[in-house]
């Protein structure tokens, strides 16, 4: 098949099935057309540079700057401000994974501004979960799950400051990693959280996550946080068996707050994962240290970071802003300077007892999400018999986890019923091995997509 | 912290930075405000030296 009319099978399979999800809010089909087309000229001509993104339509969370689209960050403030022009250029990420090969297709709904774990726009309507359309994607990247979980695209890019590209992978049943802090570049990409934030791939395979990770390694001129770190890729560490990409590597899962802030179906899908890796090598048991002061400092560092950048825009469109965040922004824009530093101070401390955790361990696994989605609309999950607002609450077990900066593959494991996700945490600036290690499940079975027959 | 407190921090604040807090959001920022005051409250139950810097580049 030609890319070309692999591109049109995906857009009109996106124009199909899409409505069902809400998963897209622009679609780019000239740009995307025209890019196969020339693919396929310049394959025909022997000049097409291969690689195995050639080809692979992506598409992006709508933060992501596009040449010629008004770039939403899932706001309305944004394409009615003032003198709104169109992106001058593609975000970093964009023209990397281009430069590889990958087509771009569309931009994917998220919660405005990325403050949320719900995707539960006011403006463009709720994204829903394709494996049930009842229920939540989860966020903020939840265009992002949702179109690579409904087989929509087999890639996607997403950020992650709290958990917004771990949540929606594990609801909607998808890979998802969110790198070390500072090792992509987010030039291009509307910021939430400065000193939080991250972006990264979700894919239907380890293999494409690896694969698009690589393709986006690299300095970004256009991203003061992004380290001067030369690509070390991740692919080439890969091996084509679960033996393979276990050797070596000391593994751990994490108990305590992990487990009291799961669900039992969460830690036995965690059970799941460490039975098969078992089988292999040995699974040991590791604590967190502060996993509650992490992420009070995370919250409380968003809620503030998040309130001073949107400062003006409290002031000039509240009444425009997605009701379910911005009274969170206010109260942020309000927080105390001294709160605010503490936090700052407190978070350099956790992190340097989190970094002591991998002295003895290369791995450490746990939940992802406290359980499976819960329904559009509800204001509240139960975690064993405890109520906690849903909104803040998708991330309980990924916010601490990224207040330390460390690097995190999603892996959906394999369930009956809806799809739900454990997290592979590796030390900062080893990504690979969390790669090798979601890679060892999905080998062995434990850790896969499963299109929804919906969408199949 | 006092209910009493963060209602009068809010209703002193907003104005000062020109922030629209008013009958139809205020007791939701409120709450909002209390939430943030209980995780300063843990935070400051963290003990921490003078030497202790913030992150002062927040590359890792």
């Amino acid at each position: 098949m030609s890319v070309l009319a692999s591109i049109e099978a995906c857009l009109a399979r996106i124009e199909r099935l899409d409505p069902s999800i809400n998963a897209f809010t622009a679609i780019v089909r000239d740009r995307a057309l025209a890019r196969a087309a020339a693919i396929d000229a310049a394959r025909a001509a022997g000049t097409a540079p291969g690689g195995e993104l050639e080809g692979v339509p992506f598409a992006v969370k709508n933060l992501f700057d596009i040449k010629g689209v008004v770039t939403l960050a899932g706001s309305r403030i944004e394409p009615e401000r003032p003198g709104v022009v169109p992106a001058s250029a593609d975000a970093t990420a964009v023209a990397r994974l281009e430069a590889a090969g990958a087509i771009l297709v569309g931009a994917l709904n998220m919660d405005e501004y990325a403050y949320g774990f719900t995707t539960e726009n006011t403006h463009r309507g709720p994204t829903r979960n394709p494996h049930d359309l009842t229920r939540l994607a989860g966020g903020s990247s939840g265009g992002s799950g949702a179109a690579v979980g409904a087989g929509l695209v087999p890639l996607a890019l997403g950020t992650d400051t709290n958990g917004s590209i771990r949540v929606p992978a594990s609801l909607c049943g998808t890979f998802g990693l969110r790198p070390t802090f500072g090792r992509l570049g987010r030039g291009g990409a509307f910021p939430f959280v400065f000193s939080i934030d991250t972006i990264g791939p979700l894919a239907r395979s380890v293999r494409e996550l690896a694969l698009a990770y690589d393709a986006m390694q690299g300095p970004d001129a256009h991203d003061p946080g992004c380290a001067q770190r030369a690509a070390e890729p991740s692919v080439a560490a890969l091996r084509a068996d679960a033996a393979g990409n276990l050797a070596g590597l000391r593994i751990a899962r994490l108990g305590g707050y992990f487990e009291e802030m799961a669900t039992p179906e969460s830690v036995a899908a965690l059970d799941d994962a460490c039975a098969a890796l078992s089988g292999l090598t040995s699974v040991g048991q590791a604590d967190w240290p502060d996993a509650a002061l992490g992420r009070a400092a995370a919250f409380m560092i968003t809620a503030a970071e998040g309130g001073a950048l949107h400062l003006d825009d409290l002031r000039r469109y509240y009444d425009i802003m997605e009701p379910h965040s911005r009274d969170r922004f206010l109260a942020g824009a309000l927080a105390p300077a001294a709160w605010v530093h503490r936090a700052h101070r407190v978070r350099r401390r956790y992190i340097e007892r989190v970094d002591t955790l991998f002295a003895d361990h290369d791995i450490l696994l746990a939940p992802t999400v406290p359980g499976v989605s819960p329904p559009i609309g509800d204001d509240w999950i139960e975690i064993r018999g405890r109520r906690f607002p849903t909104r803040a609450s998708l991330g309980v077990l990924t916010q601490p986890v990224s207040a330390a900066g460390v690097p995190v593959v999603a892996a959906p494991i394999a369930r009956k019923g809806l799809p739900i996700g454990i997290q592979v945490i590796a030390a900062p600036w080893c990504e690979a091995n969390a790669l090798r290690v979601a890679m060892a499940l999905e080998q062995l079975g434990v850790a896969r997509v499963s299109v929804p027959p919906a969408f199949a | 912290m006092d209910k009493g407190l963060i209602e009068h921090w809010v209703d002193a604040g907003a104005p000062m930075l020109g922030l629209p807090v008013d009958d139809r959001n205020r007791a939701a920022v409120i709450a909002n405000l209390e939430m943030l005051a209980a995780i300063a409250a843990q935070l400051e139950a963290f003990e921490l030296a003078p030497a202790d810097e913030p992150l002062t580049v927040f590359r890792r």
